[in-house]
C-alpha cells in the first residue's frame, strides 16, 4: 500500500514539473548575430535595412 | 522506518504543494500580461511584416518621428481620398447615406491630429512611443478597411468611372508639406546612422553625412559608398567598423523582437482607453465637423464592447439587427 502510495506521489511530483518547466519556456529575444565572426557582405546589407528610402510609403490600406 | 516513510511523504506532498503554487501564480502573471497576435477589428497582426520592419527605424528619435509622421501622411491621404469618395457618392448618387463614410472620416481626423502631437512631442525612443505608433496604425489600419468596406457597399452596382476625376481634384498642399518635412527628416536620420557607422573614419563620416543631408546621395547610393570605403580599408580597421555594424544589428534586432512583444501585450486593453479618449476629443471638436455626434458616439461605443471587424448598414451605425458587428467580408 505504502509502494503504491509512494509511487503515486512521484508521479505527481514529476507531472508536475514538466508542466512547470514546459509552461516557463516563453518567447525569450535572443542576441542574433552577436558572434565575434561576421559576414561582411551581409552586415552591411542589414546595415543598408536600417536605412530610410526617401520614396517609402506607411501601408495602411486604400479608402477604394 | 515508518516515521521515515511518513517524513518522506510529507516532504513529497510539500514539494507538490509548492509546484502548485508556483504553477498558479505564473499562469496568473501570463494572464495578466495577456498577449494577443491579430487584431480582432482588422482581421490582421497586430504587428505585420511590415510593422516590424518600420520598427528597426525607431531605434533613435528622428527615426521614430519619421515612423509616426509617415503614419500620420498615409491618415491624411485616406481622408483626402475619403472625402473625394463622399463627394462622388454625394454628386452621382444623392439617395445613398453618407453618414457613416463621414463619421470614419471624423474619426480619422481626431486619429490624424493625435498622431501629430505625439510625433511633435518626440525627443528620444522608448517602448512607449513604438506601443504608441503600433496602437495608432493599427487604429489608422481598422478605420480605412471600415470606411473602404462601407463604399465598396454603396459603390457595388454602380458607375464608378467619374471616381478617378473626383481624385484629380483634391487639394494635396498639406500632404505635400508634410512630405517634404518626412523626406528632410529621414535624410537627418540616414545621416545620423552613417555617422555612428563610420565613426572610425571621422572625414569619410562627415563626408556622406553632407552629401545625405543636402539630398545629393540617396540611402542606396550611401551604403554603397560605406561598402566601398570599408573595403578599401587595412584589415584591423575593416574589421572594427564591420564588428561595431554588427553589434548595432544584433542590438537592433534584440529590441525589435522585445518591442513586437510589447505592443502585442495588453493590446485590446490600450485599444479601449484609446477609444474612450477619441470619443471625448471628438466631442470637444463635434462643432466644426459637421456629423451627428450621437450616432458617431453609438458607433464608438459598439466598437469599444464588441471589437469583431465591424461592418455597417447604410443609415445606421448600431445595434445587430442594423448589421452593425457582423463579419465584413
Amino acid at each position: 500500500m505504502n509502494k503504491i502510495l509512494l509511487i503515486a506521489v512521484i508521479a505527481i511530483v514529476v507531472i508536475a514539473l514538466i508542466v512547470v518547466l514546459l509552461t516557463q519556456t516563453g518567447p525569450t529575444p535572443t542576441p542574433e548575430g552577436s558572434t565575434t565572426i561576421l559576414d561582411e557582405g551581409k552586415t552591411i546589407s542589414d546595415f543598408q535595412e536600417t536605412l530610410i528610402k526617401e520614396d517609402s510609403e506607411m501601408e495602411i490600406g486604400d479608402v477604394v | 522506518m515508518q516515521k521515515r516513510k511518513n517524513c518522506f511523504y510529507s516532504f513529497a506532498l510539500l514539494l507538490l504543494i509548492i509546484l502548485v503554487t508556483t504553477h498558479t501564480s505564473f499562469a496568473d502573471q501570463i494572464d495578466t500580461n495577456k498577449t494577443e497576435e491579430q487584431n480582432p477589428e482588422t482581421g490582421q497582426p497586430i504587428v505585420d511584416q511590415n510593422t516590424q520592419k518600420e520598427m528597426v527605424a525607431m531605434v533613435n528619435g528622428i527615426g521614430a518621428k519619421v515612423r509616426l509622421l509617415q503614419l500620420e501622411k498615409s491618415i491624411l491621404r485616406a481622408i483626402l481620398r475619403g472625402g473625394a469618395v463622399i463627394n462622388y457618392i454625394e454628386k452621382n448618387y444623392p439617395e445613398e447615406d453618407t453618414n457613416n463614410l463621414k463619421e470614419i472620416i471624423a474619426e480619422m481626423r481626431v486619429l490624424k491630429d493625435e498622431v501629430a502631437e505625439k510625433a511633435k512631442g518626440i525627443q528620444n525612443t522608448d517602448e512607449n512611443i513604438v506601443k504608441t505608433f503600433v496602437d495608432l496604425k493599427n487604429d489608422a489600419i481598422s478605420l480605412t478597411k471600415q470606411f473602404r468596406d462601407e463604399a465598396r457597399n454603396i459603390l457595388k452596382d454602380k458607375n464608378k468611372s467619374g471616381l478617378a476625376d473626383e481624385f484629380k481634384n483634391i487639394d494635396w498642399t498639406e500632404y505635400k508639406e508634410l512630405h517634404n518635412e518626412i523626406v528632410s527628416l529621414i535624410r537627418e536620420y540616414n545621416a545620423k546612422k552613417i555617422e555612428e557607422a563610420l565613426d572610425k573614419i571621422p572625414e569619410k563620416a562627415k563626408e556622406l553625412s553632407q552629401k545625405l543631408k543636402k539630398g545629393e546621395i540617396s540611402a542606396e547610393e550611401a551604403a554603397k559608398e560605406l561598402r566601398e570605403t570599408i573595403r578599401g580599408l587595412g584589415s584591423e580597421q575593416r574589421k572594427n567598423i564591420v564588428f561595431g555594424l554588427g553589434q548595432a544589428a544584433s542590438k537592433a534586432r534584440v529590441l525589435q523582437q522585445q518591442w513586437a512583444i510589447a505592443a502585442k501585450r495588453r493590446f485590446m486593453e490600450r485599444r479601449i482607453e484609446r477609444l474612450e479618449g477619441r470619443l471625448e476629443r471628438l466631442r470637444n471638436r463635434y462643432a466644426d465637423m459637421n456629423i451627428d455626434m450621437n450616432r458617431l458616439r453609438t458607433r464608438i461605443q459598439e466598437r469599444i464592447a464588441n471589437p469583431k471587424i465591424p461592418t455597417m448598414k447604410r443609415g445606421s451605425p448600431s445595434g445587430k439587427q442594423n448589421g452593425y458587428g457582423g463579419a465584413s467580408k
